[in-house]
């Protein structure tokens, strides 16, 4: 069965790397280092799912997930960042992401987290 | 024997109630119109102004059937005036009541308003009553607008004893509390009127009734009556009590003059001069009394105490945009801690099972101890944020110091296809500490090369202007957003990839502890320009 392809959008390559140690027995991974970088792949490609960090250079991970929704894009997100705000994660939610996760993070998290947008999907 | 005022008495009591009650209305509205106890309060105490008017104006015309007409008039408000008062004081209060309770108050206020121009309400016939050249005769239906007036009078200032008896707040009871014994005098006076419908009696003098304008300003001033908030400079009280004292001695002296005239027949010099030298004596102490006065009851405190307050209310203030600031500085250094934190964390949960794994290892050794250094280097710059090293200041030549700096990042430069320029204008000294400029100029040119990425242009000046030297660093590269702009000074913000968001915070202090200044102008797109002014030491 053909592994599901997660985007894996940060542009700490630390995150990266460990997103991608706790994700790459079970799924294919895509990486994107900023915002623009995101929509461009996501354009071009489809993945049924995208990891997506707030804090990017170019374009901010807000912004991808407004444009995001003003393109009707169906992709569910999942937010991660290191910014502990109600309000960020009200907003990131009222943009469209499916789900809003703090770092740092547990693999379990990460895994279960990713496991039920899946299956939802 | 029923004691009386004359006529003109009530005619000029009633102009000066009118003036008072018009007044209170549009400063009130004037300084708080969207508030809707504000607006109640103005149609309460608007209605007292236009039945105060026709009042008088009906006190001073010849004719009966003009003062018959003005008459209704001036009741057209009264009928209005119980419901009106009732809902101003309910929401003064903040007591609850229900809409049925006000829809009765006003559904019979109504009633008696469109009875006012009829027979049922008033005679038609003017008679003269006491002072008074002409008075309405009450019709049928009129003692029972005095009984739902004078009912809604009671039942609203009891309403204000139990607000007063229950409240918690000291604040508030002192707001209703002057509301209460302002409105029960005015009522009190006023009511007298009705008696004089019936003949009963002459209404006691209606200036008292503008003592609730009074109440209710010191209420508003003193206390933020309606959430009302007014600063009154007290020497503008000053002035206007000095002004009100020195005007009643000018009249004492023309007086004196007048009643020297009239006894001896002439006008003397000398005796204006002995009254002027009177009222001089007299005058500065009394000025002073007035002043200690006006701090008591206005401003109940002495200036020196006011001081000591305005500067306890400054020092918290400074407090709490401290507090802010070291929350900010706190949510964005944790932002910057918890991404390496993330990695570190991950690597070493996996280094169990990956141990064995030659990639992982590697990987673990470039990313954790690249994390580490990094977390590193954001506490040493938080610290020397926090708290800069006092310059250690001797004589520098900034020319100088931009070339060996500018020669420390030649191969950058080059690297970047970054085309150099140096106008030096200026061979001022600054009293500075070297090694802090340097850093200050090294971060601006590392920017600005960061800014042009590749075939850009970098601009380093420096000129004099006055005693002051400004050493300027521009580029033509990205620009900064407009929205970005005014932050680019706060602690951890940045919109580099690898930026902590401190190197533009510590070169703004750094420039203020040589007692410079920093500007930075941008356009996106376009380039950046910063400028830095210091103090040229002669």
């Amino acid at each position: 069965m053909a592994q599901a392809r997660i985007l894996i959008a940060d542009d700490e390559e630390g995150i990266r790397e460990s997103l991608s140690l706790i994700l790459s027995d079970d799924y294919e991974l895509e990486f994107a280092k900023d915002g623009e970088e995101t929509l461009t792949k996501l354009s071009n490609d489809h993945f049924a799912l995208v990891l997506l960090d707030i804090k990017m250079p170019k374009l901010d991970g807000l912004e991808v997930l407004r444009r995001l929704k003003n393109s009707n894009g169906s992709t569910p997100v999942l937010v991660l960042t290191a910014y502990q705000s109600v309000e960020l994660a009200r907003e990131a939610v009222r943009l469209g992401a499916m789900d809003y996760l703090p770092k740092p993070f547990e693999r379990e998290q990460i895994l279960s987290a990713v496991r039920g947008v899946l299956v939802r999907k | 024997m029923i004691p009386m005022f004359p006529l003109t008495y009530y005619i000029n009591a009633m102009f000066l109630n009118f003036v008072c009650s018009s007044i209170v209305t549009l400063l009130v509205l004037s300084i708080k119109r969207d508030s809707r106890v504000v607006k109640l309060f103005a149609i309460f105490t608007g209605e007292i102004a236009i039945w105060s008017f026709f009042y008088w104006i009906s006190l001073v015309v010849s004719d009966a059937r003009a003062a018959e007409l003005l008459f209704r008039a001036c009741m057209v408000p009264v009928t209005l005036m119980p419901a009106s008062f009732f809902h101003f004081i309910t929401e003064l209060s903040r007591v609850r009541v229900s809409r049925k309770t006000h829809y009765a108050n006003y559904s019979l206020a109504a009633f008696f308003l469109l009875t006012v121009y009829t027979r049922l309400f008033a005679v038609a016939t003017m008679k003269p009553v006491f002072v008074f050249p002409y008075w309405p005769e009450p019709g049928p239906i009129f003692p029972f607008h005095v009984a739902h007036f004078v009912g809604v009078v009671i039942v609203t200032h009891v309403l204000m004893l139990k607000v007063i008896r229950r409240a918690d707040s000291q604040a508030f009871k002192t707001q209703i509390a002057i509301v209460f014994w302002g409105t029960l005098v005015a009522f009190g006076s006023g009511i007298t009127n009705y008696l004089t419908w019936y003949r009963i009696y002459p209404p006691i003098p209606s200036p008292i009734i503008s003592f609730y304008t009074v109440a209710i300003l010191y209420a508003v001033f003193r206390h933020q009556l309606m959430d009302i908030r007014v600063i009154v400079r007290r020497s503008l009280i000053y002035s206007i009590l000095i002004a009100s004292i020195t005007a009643v001695y000018l009249v004492m002296v023309l007086v004196m003059e007048r009643w020297f005239q009239g006894f001896f027949g002439y006008r003397s010099l000398v005796a204006t001069l002995i009254v002027a030298f009177f009222v001089a004596i007299f005058f500065d102490p009394l000025r002073s009394r007035i002043q200690g006065f006006v701090d008591h009851i206005l401003f109940k405190a002495t200036p020196v105490e006011l001081a000591e307050q305005r500067e306890q209310l400054l020092a918290e203030v400074r407090r709490g945009e401290q507090m802010k600031a070291v929350g900010t500085l706190a949510a964005g250094l944790a932002h910057e801690i918890k991404n390496p934190l993330a990695s570190i964390k991950t690597f070493t949960e996996h280094l169990a099972q990956h141990h064995d794994d030659p990639v992982f290892r590697e990987k673990f050794q470039k990313i954790v101890g690249g994390e580490v250094e990094r977390i590193n280097a954001i506490v040493q710059q938080l610290l020397e944020f926090a708290k800069p090293v006092p310059p250690k200041l001797i004589p520098v030549n900034v020319s100088q110091l931009l070339d060996e700096t500018l020669e420390f990042l030649s191969n950058e430069c080059v690297q970047r296809k970054v085309e150099l320029r140096r106008h030096y204008t200026a061979s001022g000294l600054v009293l500075a500490d070297p090694q802090q400029l340097k850093q200050v100029f090294l971060n601006l040119l590392l920017n600005s090369l960061q800014a042009v990425n590749g075939h850009g242009e970098l601009d380093v000046s420096t000129v004099i202007s006055g005693n002051e030297l400004e050493v300027t660093v521009a580029d033509n590269g990205a620009g900064i957003d407009p929205k970005n702009l005014p932050h680019i000074f706060e602690p951890f913000f940045s919109t580099k990839p690898a930026g902590t968001g401190l190197g533009l915070a510590v070169v703004q202090g750094i420039v203020k502890e040589h007692q410079g200044r920093i500007v930075v102008e941008s356009r996106l797109g376009c380039g950046t320009r910063v400028s830095i002014q210091l103090p040229v030491t002669t």
